[in-house]
């Protein structure tokens, strides 16, 4: 099978300081990856360079056969890549309630409105946020916003969900179940995971391959 | 051939400007600490007194001052004249920008931090450290003072301490030899900018940790104890004494007689170009600040840049760029006159001169905004215009509201540059005063001087408020 998501020998430093280096990696579709690391070591980095939003100085990103970046040069825009992001602040825009969160989550997906209603309230629905789905995320407890940010992240049916250690705010049991549950959710939407963490309990509760990150010498 | 009046000034100018810089730190610096820490009664009186000296033109206080002197029947000496009476009416500017530097940089400390000092040695390790957190924020501030005061001849004129500025100021009036005028001012600029660059890079790496602080943790909690309430005494004792008592020297005659239908009509002759002018400033330099800003914010190295020249450019006498402005105008086409020599251009000088202040606030409310809005708005192809229309727009406007209602109230106290460039028969309210005072009686002074100062009065009770809901 070929990999969903492969990174060919990335390079990425800020300034003098080294990020990666030389770091690839192959993750074929429906196989979740755990990149665990120290604070510090580039795995939110990682990330961002796989979503597009940043580019490494050399290295090849291959997203489902097409080559997304080629060392500096981003070739795919984010939005084009299939890829979906919870970030570890969550994102949410604070001024739209958690609906509007999920339908502007749409906007690049060119659907007419009615299929963008009809998408966000199936993704609510799954995440098990309908029932705050009109509220602001100022009105909404740490757990309820991040079913909102999974649900804005599913709705655009990713091939490829990056998780950027969304819920270390939780304790270790309810961080455990969220992964879990973030995991069948990933199964109904036949997205495949990729989750940042330096827990590897959560590595555990995913039940995925583990992709050690290291800060280079 | 002795030296020329404004250099054999210059000592004095010193003088002054380091007294009210020194008044600014004593006073200024653990007031705004304590209102930054200690939750008291008075707290939002005295944040709106100190805000008052930012709000109003210098020369108020000075007035002030020589008015409570006739109303108490004392002699014309110390400290209501001369070089005391001059750092009393600058120092009331250096200690509303000391007070307000410390208190924005105390705002930066977390529940977290603040609970750490607490258990390590009570409330008195809280004190100390946020004392010594807020010291370079509040040096900063009398600093930024001090070089204001040293560009401002109003003071000086009015209370007969010989300043710099007031001599380039006397020369103009007598000999109106323009061409004289600006090489004077260019070479008081030439000290004061010497001066301010300094303040301003050590000044700006101070501010610019105030102001894009991005501490998501819990804000810190104001304490209320036995110190807490014997330090808000002393904030509010010096709120009254310095900011407060000049300004109550103003309104005295309305003891004795009030003309408040002449007043009334002046304030409506002059409403229009002030709304204009401030209005006009507040609107160019919010344009202005916000795209700099946005350019600006997260590369550190051209935030800091920026901040030290702004700094620099608001320590600038004012008279710089009004003269500069009247050059220009004088060389432009006639064809230009509505543009050069009209409203549009005093809003323009003034937004030029408060540009600082709006692009502090730019920076602050840009650096708010978490660079994760901007991804996800990435990721899932959310158009440029609606992100600007449903997601920056939003969160930027209460920045731009606060920002605009600042330098209008800022632009609307300036009385130099719209003194230099208004045109005909479109005074602004303070400058009415200012052209007045000398000549019309008290009552009418002091009438005019009520309608202009219980409304910035109203303005500096809500400011704080607008200010800390931005946090």
């Amino acid at each position: 099978m070929s990999a969903l998501l492969q990174l060919d020998r990335v390079n990425k430093s800020f300034g003098a300081t080294p990020v990666l280096r030389d770091f690839s990696l192959a993750v074929s579709p429906g196989e979740n990856v755990a990149l665990v690391g120290p604070s510090g070591c580039g795995k939110t980095t990682l990330l961002r360079l796989i979503a597009g939003l940043d580019a490494p100085q050399t290295g090849r990103i291959i997203i489902d056969g097409r080559t997304a970046t080629d060392g500096p040069r981003i070739i795919l825009p984010p939005h084009t890549r299939g890829v979906a992001m919870v970030f570890q602040d969550l994102a949410l825009w604070p001024n739209l309630t958690a609906r509007e969160n999920v339908l502007l989550g749409l906007a690049g997906q060119h659907l007419s409105r009615t299929d963008a209603q009809h998408r966000a309230d199936e993704a609510l629905a799954r995440c098990r946020a309908a029932d705050f789905a009109d509220r602001k995320p100022a009105a909404l407890s740490g757990g309820q916003q991040q079913r909102v940010a999974l649900a804005r992240a599913f709705a655009v049916r990713p091939r490829l969900l990056l998780l950027d250690e969304p819920f270390t705010a939780l304790d270790e049991t309810l961080a455990g179940s969220m992964l879990a549950e973030t995991a069948q959710l990933a199964i109904s939407f036949s997205a495949t995971l990729v989750l940042v963490s330096h827990r590897a309990d959560d590595a555990r509760a995913l039940s995925c391959r583990v992709a050690p990150v290291e800060i280079p010498a | 051939m002795g030296l020329p009046a404004e250099i054999s000034a210059l000592p004095a100018t010193l003088a002054l400007a380091a007294s009210a810089v020194a008044l600014g730190l004593v006073a200024g610096w653990p007031a705004g600490v304590a209102c930054g820490v200690f939750q008291f009664a008075g707290r939002r009186l005295a944040l709106a007194l100190l805000l008052l000296p930012l709000l109003l033109p210098s020369f108020l206080f000075a007035i002030g001052l020589s008015m409570l002197r006739l109303g108490l029947r004392l002699p014309d000496v110390a400290p209501f004249s001369g070089l005391t009476g001059c750092v009393w009416a600058h120092g009331a500017l250096t200690t509303s920008l000391a007070a307000w530097g410390a208190l924005l940089a105390v705002r930066g400390i977390s529940g977290s931090q603040a609970d750490a000092a607490l258990i390590a040695g009570g409330e008195a390790t809280l004190w100390r450290a946020a004392l010594r957190l807020a010291w370079p924020s509040a040096l900063a501030g009398a600093l930024l003072g001090g070089a204001i005061a040293a560009g401002d001849s109003g003071p000086g004129v009015l209370l007969g301490w010989p300043t710099a500025a007031g001599e380039i100021l006397a020369a103009f009036a007598a000999r109106y030899d323009f061409a004289e005028a600006v090489r004077r001012s260019l070479a008081l600029g030439a000290v004061t900018l010497a001066a301010a660059l300094a303040v301003a890079r050590s000044g700006a790496f101070a501010l610019e940790t105030a102001v894009t602080a991005r501490d998501p943790s819990r804000a810190f909690a104001r304490r209320v104890s036995p110190f807490g309430r014997t330090a808000g005494l002393a904030v509010c004792a010096i709120a009254l004494l310095i900011c407060l008592l000049p300004l109550a020297g103003l309104l005295l005659p309305l003891l004795r007689a009030t003309d408040f239908v002449r007043a009334w009509s002046e304030v409506i002759r002059t409403l229009g170009p002030t709304i204009c002018y401030s209005l006009g400033a507040g609107l160019i330099a919010c344009a202005a600040a916000w795209p700099l800003a946005a350019w600006a914010h997260r590369r550190y190295r051209r935030e800091r840049w920026l901040l030290v020249v702004m700094l620099a450019l608001l320590a600038l006498p004012a008279v710089l760029p009004a003269l500069g402005w009247v050059r220009l105008a004088n060389a432009a086409p006639a064809v230009l006159d509505p543009l050069v020599r009209g409203r549009f251009a005093v809003a323009l000088i003034l937004a030029l001169r408060l540009l600082p202040v709006a692009f502090v606030l730019a920076l602050r409310r840009w650096s708010a905004m978490p660079r994760s809005w901007r991804d996800a708005a990435a990721l899932h192809g959310v158009p440029r215009i609606a992100l600007l229309r449903r997601i920056v727009l939003p969160h930027q406007l209460p920045g731009i509201a606060l920002a605009l209602g600042l330098v209008a109230l800022l632009a609307a106290a300036e009385v130099t540059i719209v003194l230099l460039l208004h045109p005909p028969g479109a005074a602004s309210l303070p400058l009415a005063i200012f052209t007045i005072m000398a000549n019309a009686p008290e009552a009418l002074v002091a009438s005019l001087c009520l309608c202009y100062v219980a409304p910035v009065l109203l303005a500096a009770l809500a400011l704080p408020h607008a200010f800390s809901a931005l946090r």
